[in-house]
């Protein structure tokens, strides 16, 4: 019963506490694009710099070549994309979850409101800047004609991907306050983390005998989700149930780790 | 049947000081205490009532704000607990949470919801809000472009607009140019004739004596005193006494430059024919002559003086205020007298401070200390004043 107000009170805090919720994202968001004049025309262009990069030294250079039987789809673009985008959204969450806490620090030693805010408007901030070219993507596939009834699961398959990575930023948040050194070398396990996942190439690609390795990954069955309701209009069970259980176990150990490790800010901030 | 706003019963924090990160890591893997245990409060209880005030001294590093965070709920104790009735808002730091980029207004928008207020409420509050901070001209500019002043006025705003039922402050008042932080003040006893709880933590005896009805005295994380203000304020600043006498000359002389608002511009001391003296005799009338000056419109105050030592260590102080008086109104050149009928002070030298002070007897607006003068004794008893007596003998 515990666990369940527990995770009960998670969903119910951006709600509860509307207007400071939504002005963290708004101070967030604004935040990072103060003083810049592209403002959040930079959230496009990164992405789209990332994948000029990408497209140069894998498709052209490299001439990575799409199987649709595998893939469905014959463009490393649209492959890449797909997975690409989903991915900058969850690494952006968890890059930025090192100093969700540490940064607050005379907030949370000064000021009492519900911490879970901090996290929560860690992980919507880069979901909603990464959104915004997630749907002109999603547009384009439209025009090119990928449009199927398997995209009805789109939803669930983002849902599912963001309280994992609530899960996964609020558990390096609140280690980070205890272990500082998460901050140094989280930019390097990411970048590891991209190559071990199935972005950049297919899972039919990887020698068979190192695919368990792939497969261990626990992002390797969102990317893999994204790949099979948007491209091969399916979805596999197996892998929903795969990502569902990781989110549940991932979701559920780190928001009792926070509400065990939450009245210790305070003192270590 | 009153209820309590706070019972606080057998606060204790402890915490545990690692002298490197390591340690931390180290203790939690191999489950060996490799810490240093500081207690920062230790048993640790009172009551306020609802509409109760309690004041809490102590020197640095005493606990206080230690304390203060466990009330205003960002610390736990480590054991004991407390009961809170009522919305509590903190000001243990002006502006905590303010975000440089934004305007003032949307920063109203963003810190009154951290101190619990739903949106709705905080439009309702925003005008009132940025009218007492005086920031109409400023409000829309980003609060990285303000001065400190500016700054810390809308966070005052902010946090006692909230209007909570308990209102916890930190040194807050410290801040801020004179005039504004007498609009504090007034909004501090406005807060306290509605009958709401105040905590006030403060070096200032003269706001403890004035705003709190209690008060409790920390030191060294402990309660050294706890009860009706003026015999805990006065048995701290005798220990304080005991400590400081070797740097009294360290007292902090006002060092402002500018005009007060009311000048003491003379102090005399006369005798009953009102001929200035400086060598008295133990029980002689004495006068206290003190000139003040206002220039501009007319205003409140009150008046003090005291015999003493030295700036710290009085024998003697007295007030317009404690003696009854309303506020006088300065106006131009006036003449105001203390009459002692009869001076029980034992030989010495002496000072005389002389201080004017707002209309609640709280901001003190200028001071003047005269003399020494000279009390000559005929008796040869030890201490600061002769007391009549008489002895029963075997």
């Amino acid at each position: 019963m515990h666990i369940f107000s527990l995770i009960k009170r998670w969903f119910e805090i951006p709600i509860h506490h509307k207007t400071l919720f939504w002005g963290f994202v708004r101070n967030e968001i604004k935040g990072r694009f103060a003083g810049s004049i592209g403002g959040v025309l930079w959230s496009l262009l990164t992405p789209l710099a990332n994948l000029l990069i990408y497209v140069f030294v894998f498709s052209i250079i490299f001439k990575i070549r799409m199987k649709p039987m595998e893939t469905g789809t014959d463009s490393f673009v649209v492959y890449f994309l797909t997975g690409l985008l989903p991915w900058t959204a969850f690494s952006e969450a968890l890059s930025g979850a090192t100093d969700a806490l540490l940064s607050r620090a005379n907030l949370i030693t000064k000021v009492a409101f519900p911490l879970e805010i901090l996290p929560l408007s860690g992980v919507i901030v880069p979901f909603l800047l990464n959104g915004l070219g997630f749907v002109m993507f999603l547009v384009y596939l439209i025009f090119k004609g990928y449009f199927n009834m398997a995209w009805m699961w789109l939803p669930l398959v983002v849902v599912t991907h963001m309280v994992f990575t609530l899960g996964m930023v609020c558990l390096i948040g609140s280690l980070s306050v205890f272990l500082r050194d998460i901050k140094q070398f989280i930019g390097t396990a990411l970048s590891l983390w991209f190559f071990l996942t199935p972005i950049i190439y297919p899972l039919s690609m990887v020698p068979e005998k190192l695919r368990w390795v792939i497969k261990l990954n626990p992002m390797y069955p969102f990317i893999e989700l994204y790949h099979q309701v948007l491209l091969h209009h399916f979805i596999s069970f197996t892998m929903l149930a795969y990502a569902l259980g990781l989110t549940l176990f991932c979701f559920v150990g780190s928001v009792l780790f926070f509400e065990r490790s939450k009245y210790a800010f305070a003192d270590v901030l | 049947m009153h209820l309590n706003a706070i019972e606080a019963r057998n606060l204790t924090k402890n915490y545990q000081v690692y002298l490197r990160p390591f340690d931390r890591l180290k203790e939690a893997v191999l489950r060996k205490p490799c810490h240093d245990l500081v207690e920062a409060l230790t048993d640790v209880s009172f009551d306020v009532p609802e509409g109760g005030t309690l004041g809490i001294i102590g020197e640095n590093g005493a606990g206080k704000s230690t304390l203060l965070k466990i009330l205003a709920g960002t610390a736990r104790p480590t054991s004991g607990g407390m009961v809170k009735r009522g919305r509590l808002a903190a000001l243990l730091e002006l502006g905590s949470g303010f975000h440089p980029e934004f305007s003032g207004r949307q920063n109203i928008y963003l810190n009154a919801a951290l101190l619990g207020l739903k949106e709705k409420e905080i439009r309702d509050r925003e005008e009132a809000i940025i009218a007492f901070s005086e920031l109409e001209n400023a409000i829309d500019r980003p609060v990285k472009t303000y001065s400190s002043g500016m700054y810390v006025r809308l966070a005052f705003s902010i946090a006692t607009s909230v209007d909570p039922q308990i209102l916890i402050i930190d040194e807050a008042l410290s801040v801020g140019d004179q005039r504004f932080q007498q609009k504090c003040v007034d909004r501090m006893m406005n807060f306290r004739k509605a009958d709401k709880t105040l905590i006030i933590c403060t070096h200032s005896m003269y706001m403890i004596n004035e705003l709190c009805s209690h008060t409790l005295w920390l030191k060294n994380g402990q309660p050294c005193g706890y009860g009706k203000t003026p015999s805990v304020v006065s048995s701290y600043l005798a220990y304080l006494e005991e400590d400081v006498s070797a740097s009294v000359n360290a007292s902090p002389a006002s060092a402002e430059s500018h005009m007060p608002d009311i000048l003491i511009e003379e102090v005399r001391l006369l005798d009953e024919g009102k001929n200035p003296v400086a060598h008295i005799h133990q029980f002689q009338t004495i006068t206290v002559q003190v000139k003040t000056r206002r220039v501009g419109k007319p205003i409140m105050g009150h008046l003090a003086v005291g015999f003493g030592f030295s700036d710290e260590v009085q024998v003697f102080e007295t007030t317009t205020k404690m003696s009854g008086l309303d506020p006088i109104l300065f106006s131009g050149e006036q003449t105001i007298e203390l009459v002692i009928p009869s001076i029980p002070i034992l030989g010495g030298n002496y000072l005389v401070r002389v201080r004017v002070g707002d209309e609640h007897a709280m901001r003190e607006i200028d001071r003047m200390t005269h003399g020494p003068f000279v009390i000559e004794s005929d008796h040869p008893e030890i201490g600061m004043m002769w007391m009549p007596h008489s002895w029963n003998v075997p």
